[in-house]
């Protein structure tokens, strides 16, 4: 169960969408502070172009925009739910500017990126919940299987299918399929008390 | 029926909340998930992890300019999702055209900037109701100005003025041409020079005709309301130079942002 203070801001951003379902400009100011930093990276890392994750932060909250009415909490946290738009919308461009393409590229923006991993301190300006949390959050990567967390990794950050990450690491589909739902079960299992909430059963 | 089962569809709730199956996958997966809500509880206990990782992952500084034009987005999303008939201030419907949109988007902007001066909203718990209440009353004062752009009709004009680079500057001028006032809304652009200023030209017949002087803050935002510009013909374009500080009759400098009019 997510902790005291991570409900609070958890019930708090639900309450911003909420505002921002009546068409309050203001609640998406606060949802755009709270939250366009960490989905910007997120988007930036997919599409590893600056102008097109830009793009896609802008799809993001206008897609929130228009579905915030039908917002659940029972259904999951709004990181969650934003974190979902932002991959969908970030994957959706790949596609459509040719991953095959993108695949053969080299990893030209890395510098711009945030550190990886089990690199750099936490960022200090956090709460301090915040860094208990990207602590834990390492520390669940940092204790997997090296072969779980690469399959991961290149799913999460670079967005690659699961096929797309056979054919990279010359590995059978079934395999790497296995490695990514013993890798994501494990770190469900591990983090549920850092949940930003708990969806019901 | 596809090749999965159920069962082995469960196995996949994993890939699929990573966006990682492929097409047909996904779609077997989506027709399961619609029959079964402990796969759909199971997806969302997925996406936590994912949200999870995301903030771990770090995050980029999201600059007010990036945050002006997303804002922006929401406004035009906003104009062409409601009609709103509770809502005041707005301007009158005229139908989906590109200038519409832009001004809704510049109310935005205007909010933005006003919620800067306000004092700083950076915080979720900084998010007063007094604060909402001063904005919303600035923001009907703003809406009246728009108002009086939007009363041009077909006599408005929005210029769209653009530099080259990575990331370049951008600005907007929206220029009711019936009564010579304009509004000019800046945009990545970083503060002149100390002792020089930006300065706004209409080229006439290819002459540049001096304008509106302004100067944009740190955050690389400009916004000058209701100005005054000439109403005369001949003009077919806008520009904007940095020039010493009170400006100059000519530019002194190269053209640093150009946009043309939209020929009627």
């Amino acid at each position: 169960m997510a902790d005291a203070a991570a409900a609070a801001r958890s019930e708090f951003d639900a309450g911003l969408v909420a505002r921002m379902a009546q068409g309050e400009d203001a609640a998406v100011s606060a949802l755009y502070d709270r939250w366009a930093g960490a989905l910007l990276a997120v988007a930036l890392r997919i599409t590893r172009d600056r102008a097109d994750a830009e793009e896609v932060l802008a799809e993001v909250f206008a897609q929130a925009w228009r579905e915030a009415p039908r917002f659940e909490t029972t259904r999951g946290s709004v990181a969650a739910w934003l974190t979902t738009i932002t991959r969908s919308r970030a994957l959706d461009l790949l596609r459509a500017r040719g991953r095959r393409k993108r695949l053969e590229e080299t990893a030209a923006i890395e510098p711009a990126l945030p550190p990886s991993y089990g690199q750099g301190p936490a960022a200090p300006d956090r709460p301090v919940e915040d860094r208990e949390r990207q602590a834990a959050v390492r520390g669940a990567l940092a204790e997997l299987p090296e072969p779980q967390r690469v399959a991961l990794e290149m799913a999460y950050f670079e967005g690659l299918s699961q096929s797309e990450i056979a054919e990279r690491l010359g590995q059978p589909l079934g395999t790497v399929k296995t490695r990514t739902r013993l890798a994501m079960e494990k770190l469900r299992d591990t983090l549920r008390p850092y949940y930003y909430a708990e969806p019901a059963a | 029926m596809s090749p999965h089962d159920d069962a082995s569809l469960r196995d996949l709730a994993a890939a699929y909340a990573l966006g990682g199956l492929s097409a047909e996958e996904t779609r077997a997966f989506e027709a399961a998930l619609a029959r079964d809500p402990s796969l759909a509880a199971e997806v969302a206990s997925f996406r936590e992890v994912n949200a999870l990782l995301a903030e771990a992952g770090g995050t980029l500084p999201a600059d007010p300019a990036l945050k002006a034009r997303v804002m922006a987005r929401v406004a035009s999303e906003k104009e062409r999702q409601l009609p709103a008939p509770g809502r005041t201030a707005r301007p009158p419907a005229r139908g989906p055209l590109p200038w519409a949109i832009a001004a809704a988007a510049l109310l935005v902007v205007t909010s933005a900037l006003l919620y800067r001066d306000l004092g700083r909203t950076r915080t979720e718990l900084q998010v007063t109701r007094a604060d909402l209440v001063s904005a919303r009353d600035s923001l009907a004062v703003q809406a009246q100005t728009l108002v009086t752009l939007l009363g041009a009709g077909e006599d408005l004009a929005v210029v769209q003025l653009t530099a080259t680079g990575a990331e370049p500057p951008g600005m907007r001028l929206f220029w009711n041409q019936r009564t010579g006032r304009g509004v000019l809304q800046a945009y990545r652009l970083p503060p002149a020079e100390a002792g020089r200023i930006y300065q706004l030209w209409l080229i006439r017949d290819g002459v540049p005709v001096p304008s509106q002087l302004f100067n944009s803050g740190e955050d690389g935002l400009a916004l000058v309301a209701n100005f005054t510009l000439p109403t005369g013909e001949g003009i077919t374009a806008a520009a904007v130079t940095e020039e010493p500080a009170g400006g100059s009759p000519q530019p002194t400098t190269p053209i640093l942002l150009i946009g043309t009019l939209p020929t009627t």
